[in-house]
């Protein structure tokens, strides 16, 4: 339905279509804060544990190292049901989290090759390490949310 | 030649609402919100939140689905592809409107 010759109730001149245009960016600009927010902190937290766990692992006391997986395993599992619970799900927030997940996945994949075949690592590989599978996470965390339109 | 037609007639009726097309512009950006989480975006009661969404829903602007999250009861709202061809095109039309008074000017 669009307005016609008939229509009463048009009235909107060009200072109205600027007051529409700023009543939009302002709702689009929110929502896209607001849905990008809990994708940003989840990355984030997710690089955080991502440092504990690979430092975990070059740890020599066996127990330290089986109570670091297990607390990943915890924080995996409340990390994917209150991401599931966010009431906002951002254009293309999947996609990212995807992206980093797989970009996650390859580099603690290199680390664990290189880290357990060689034994006599040093801490300070294992921290260096570390830091390497968090910058995937912080990377996407970091990126600016895309615009799905341009509401200006 | 005939005249092109002022931008007007390409402007949707039903965004033609300050809340309506806050809740259209907000749900262009998300694939899909919750109704608490627009509301409290859009700063709307729920009644006026429901009532608006309801029209939207007629125009099939959105669409509304119910479901649960952890036991939770949650009601999902999207927008449609027809009403985001809609938006856009509103928009389009606010931005024609706007460039139409300022070639007026330079004439």
């Amino acid at each position: 339905m669009t307005t016609s010759e008939n229509d009463d109730s048009y009235d909107r001149g060009p200072e109205h279509a600027m007051d529409d245009l700023g009543t939009a960016a302002r709702s689009a600009d929110r929502a896209r804060a607001g849905s990008w927010r809990w994708v940003r902190i989840y990355l984030l937290v997710w690089a955080l544990a991502s440092i504990g766990l690979v430092i975990g692992l070059g740890l020599d006391d066996k127990a330290v190292t089986i109570s670091i997986l297990l607390a990943w395993v915890i924080l995996s599992l409340v990390g994917g049901i209150w991401s599931r619970s966010r009431g906002l799900t951002p254009r293309g927030g999947a996609r990212r989290i995807g992206r980093a997940a797989g970009l996650w996945a390859a580099c603690y994949a290199i680390v664990l090759a290189v880290g357990v075949t060689r034994q006599s690592q040093t801490s300070g590989f294992w921290i260096a390490a570390a830091v390497f599978t968090a910058i995937p996470l912080v990377v996407a965390a970091l990126i600016p949310a895309p615009k799905a339109a341009d509401v200006s | 030649m005939s005249p092109e037609p002022h931008p007007r007639h390409g402007l949707k009726q039903t965004l033609l609402s300050p809340v309506r097309l806050s809740i259209v512009a907000a749900l262009s950006e998300v694939e899909r919100a919750d109704f608490k989480s627009l509301g409290a975006i859009i700063e709307l009661s729920d009644s006026t939140l429901s009532k608006n969404l309801a029209t939207l829903e007629e125009e099939e602007i959105v669409s509304i689905e119910k479901g649960r999250i952890n036991r939770k009861p949650r009601t999902w709202v999207r927008l449609t592809p027809a009403g985001r061809q809609a938006f856009h095109a509103h928009l389009e039309a606010l931005r024609a409107t706007i460039s139409t008074k300022y070639s007026g000017l330079e004439d």
